[in-house]
């Protein structure tokens, strides 16, 4: 019996893989240009609203803002410490450089507000793309970013590796589980009140963890091999749709924005340094001067 | 159809050969059992007729083997279609779509079929599995037997002249047992050639022409499957006994002290729908019961349960406890032993002596003790010659032991194994059984889920049977085997005299 199956991409809405690995090379290569704390936080609040519009479930969303948190912690705290450059203002003087030894072995330390910004810029860098990212990730299937990659023209077999390392994450989550669930059932100390037991818990299950992965990728490289991966290497692109009007659209005005946002960079540094200066580009030093 | 003629195959650094001069012929529309123990050269076989074990540095070939007047090195190489077709044992370790259809499509396009036929030739071999009417369904929503029919599907879809099947039957419940045997029937119609690698000899033998014997790497028998499957069976039991001899039993005493009082007991996963419970038994000391019922029924989340690893989401649960209180998870470890269903999971340490040793450790014993208890167990569990090696150096078997060692040394009054038989050959499985016999007649209680009856009739006295979540059988074994159509919801299949 003849059965319908619909082609692989069809009745799916929104952006292909593709689409949304462009946007999110263009997005995250225009957060680094961009050093307008202003602009950056307004970037990272529209890729918020994008991040959230993907419905992350309530797990998720911890994890995502435990994360974040880290990672703003860790931006401030260093930078605000070890900020080097001048001028650079005195918050709170930790340790004077006239401690006795340690003031003399440090040369002080103390909070500089111009390192606390510096470290907020990162910050916003950082966390804009990683949202990009997991927006992407959450919303793609490890086929539909398989298609992507190959209509990107990567080589089959590099994209296949790419889609397969996504496809095994829950499988190796499900296992570390496992692992972490039969150590404590031997009475392995973990508690929340040491979190650390938690770290060396998960160092010493890597063992099983990558043991069976080792076994794992053999057998599937032999179930790949056996399906014809190597007759011809050049799949990964049949069940594709067709790109839509908008998407092209998206496609094409993404890189040309990101190009014009580097050439307005480029241009406003080439003043700066005075290796070239025209009056009638006084309008983009002026745009990069206030917002970017 | 398939001619293997002396073949042999040494891996690099191996003191033996894994094949040693086999010599073998398939006829076209045959279907072949390979069997023999754990290690005997049946998967390298396998491995190296589907073509995806070539004569390299790592291996060494002597002699040939042809699929289809092919030599097996290029079977799957060629344009067109593959002449062999490979299946494991475990579709999660071989499925790379995220649903039916894209895991079905993936061989297509790698023999570069036409993108507009793609979809019709995926849409019939997804129909001769039954799976047509969830080709679009995330991969993750399937259930495992239905994730093994779309495995088939990929393969059917591609048109192989030869099937291999490495152990098909080790993952699913009766009912799984029963579809993969029609499924198979289907093929025998279609005329497909079929080799089948499994130790499963009593299900296996019924569905196949000939059987074919191998130990050592080498093929010491072969025939027709209803004539040699005696012998076969017998060989592999190592003594002649076959398996489904009667239970030894322990005897039971009337007035058991409870190990484990559960009232009431429930628990639900968050996101998934799946709740267990409610469920109230005890489990008294040295009593041996087997968990039955179909997959992904609760079974695997009770044992966890059972061993702390997940709380509880209602009722109460007391293991070894006398009071109103729930153990807390350091005292649960004291009195818990848990085998995890792949043991593998469980060996964390550098040698075997570590690992032994590894839960009196964490349960805070002294030094001279933890030495004690561990030399102990390497010795009760014939672990000692390998004290000084890597956990994951040892076979298969050596490991289950390993890991059923390391999980019971420092004491324990209850013993909890999931899938304790899974991929064990019968001379594994019978030492096995043999061994949670021993320490149950010690006084350990002790609980393991399993498809097999022939396991639960050698080592348990006690049968709970879960289906969707509720517990709908819990007695003797004999009440369980008498009744039929309990057996059918349990997802197991009837003993040889009751079909």
């Amino acid at each position: 019996m003849a059965s319908e199956v619909q082609p692989i991409e069809a009745g799916r809405s929104g952006l292909s893989a593709d689409a949304k690995l462009v946007l999110i090379v263009c997005f995250s290569s225009a957060v680094l240009l961009v050093d307008n704390t202003l602009s950056l936080s307004a970037a990272y609040a529209a890729m918020l609203l994008v991040f959230l519009a993907t419905k992350p479930s309530p797990r998720k969303l911890f994890y995502y803002a435990l994360f974040s948190l880290a990672a703003v912690w860790g931006f401030l705290l260093t930078q605000s410490l070890f900020y080097a450059q001048q001028p650079r203002t005195v918050l709170v003087e930790l340790i004077g450089p006239e401690t006795p030894v340690i003031g003399a072995l440090t040369g002080g330390l103390s909070i500089y507000l111009e390192g606390a910004v510096y470290g907020a810029i990162q910050s916003l860098r950082f966390l804009a793309m990683m949202t990009a990212g997991l927006a992407l990730v959450w919303t793609t299937s490890p086929h539909e970013l398989l298609l992507g990659l190959r209509r990107l023209r990567l080589p089959y077999k590099a994209a296949f590796m790419v889609a397969a390392a996504l496809r095994f994450i829950p499988a190796i989550a499900s296992e570390a589980r496992a692992t972490l669930g039969a150590m404590k059932a031997r009475g392995y100390p973990m508690r929340a009140s040491r979190p650390w037991r938690y770290l060396t818990a998960l160092t010493a299950g890597l063992t099983p963890i990558l043991f069976r992965n080792i076994r794992r990728a053999s057998m599937l490289a032999d179930s790949v091999e056996s399906r014809g991966f190597a007759a011809r290497g050049n799949g990964g692109s049949a069940g594709a749709r067709r790109r839509g009007l908008m998407e092209t659209a998206l496609l094409w005005a993404a890189p040309l924005l990101t190009a014009a946002l580097a050439a307005a960079k480029l241009a406003d540094a080439a003043a700066l340094y005075g290796l070239f200066y025209s009056e009638h580009l006084g309008w983009i030093y002026a745009l990069v001067e206030t917002a970017l | 159809m398939v001619e293997i003629d002396k073949l042999s195959i040494t891996y690099r650094g191996a003191a033996e050969a894994a094949l040693q001069g086999v010599d073998l012929r398939v006829r076209r529309g045959e279907f072949l059992l390979l069997t023999g123990h754990t290690g005997c050269g049946k998967t390298t076989l396998v491995r190296a007729l589907a073509g995806v074990l070539l004569p390299s540095h790592v291996a060494r070939f002597e002699g040939r083997a042809r699929v289809a007047g092919v030599s097996a090195e290029r079977v799957n190489r060629s344009a067109g279609s593959p002449r062999v077709g490979l299946l494991f044992q475990n579709p999660d370790d071989q499925i790379v779509g995220g649903t039916p259809l894209e895991e079905v499509s993936f061989g297509l396009e790698n023999y570069g079929c036409a993108a507009d036929s793609l979809a019709a030739r995926a849409g019939r071999a997804l129909a001769e599995v039954g799976m047509e009417g969830l080709a679009g369904e995330p991969m993750a929503s399937l259930s495992g037997g239905q994730k093994q029919r779309v495995a088939i599907a990929a393969v059917l879809a591609l048109d192989p002249e030869v099937i291999l099947l490495d152990e098909p039957t080790s993952n699913l419940d009766g009912h799984g047992r029963r579809k993969l045997a029609l499924l198979l029937e289907a093929l025998r119609r279609q005329g497909r050639t079929v080799i089948i690698a499994g130790h499963d000899v009593r299900r296996l033998a019924p569905l196949c022409d000939r059987i074919a014997l191998l130990e050592g790497g080498r093929l010491v028998l072969e025939g027709e499957a209803g004539r040699e499957l005696a012998r076969v069976t017998a060989h592999l039991a190592g003594d002649g006994v076959a398996e489904t001899a009667a239970s030894s039993g322990t005897d039971q005493a009337e007035s058991r002290s409870a190990v484990v009082r559960a009232e009431d007991l429930r628990f639900s996963y968050r996101g998934n729908g799946f709740s267990l419970g409610p469920l109230s038994f005890n489990i008294g000391a040295g009593e041996r019961v087997a968990l039955f019922g179909p997959n992904g029924c609760g079974k695997t989340t009770l044992l966890s349960l059972l061993a702390g690893v997940l709380r509880p989401g209602g009722g109460s649960l007391q293991v070894n406890g006398n009071g109103s209180r729930p153990l807390r998870r350091a005292e649960l470890a004291r009195n818990v032993a848990y085998v995890t269903q792949n043991p593998d999971l469980m060996l964390h340490r550098a040698t075997v002596t570590a690992e032994v040793g590894a839960r009196p450790k964490y349960l805070g014993r002294a030094k001279p003790l933890v030495a004690a208890e561990t030399a102990e167990s390497l010795a009760a569990f014939d672990l000692e010659r390998f004290a000084g090696k890597y956990p994951f150096s040892l076979s298969q078997g050596q490991r289950q032991r390993l890991a059923l060692a390391a999980a019971v040394t420092g004491g324990a009054r209850l013993l909890l194994i999931d899938e304790p038989t899974t991929g064990q050959d019968m001379r594994q499985r019978r030492a096995l059984l043999e061994r949670i016999n021993a320490m149950a007649r010690a006084g350990l209680a002790t609980v393991f889920s399993t498809h097999s009856l022939e396991a639960a009739l050698l080592a348990a006295d006690r049968a709970m049977v879960i289906d969707a979540g509720r517990l709908v059988f819990d007695g003797p074994m004999e009440r369980l085997t008498a009744d039929r159509r309990l057996m059918e919801s349990a997802g197991l299949d009837l003993p040889e005299e009751g079909r």
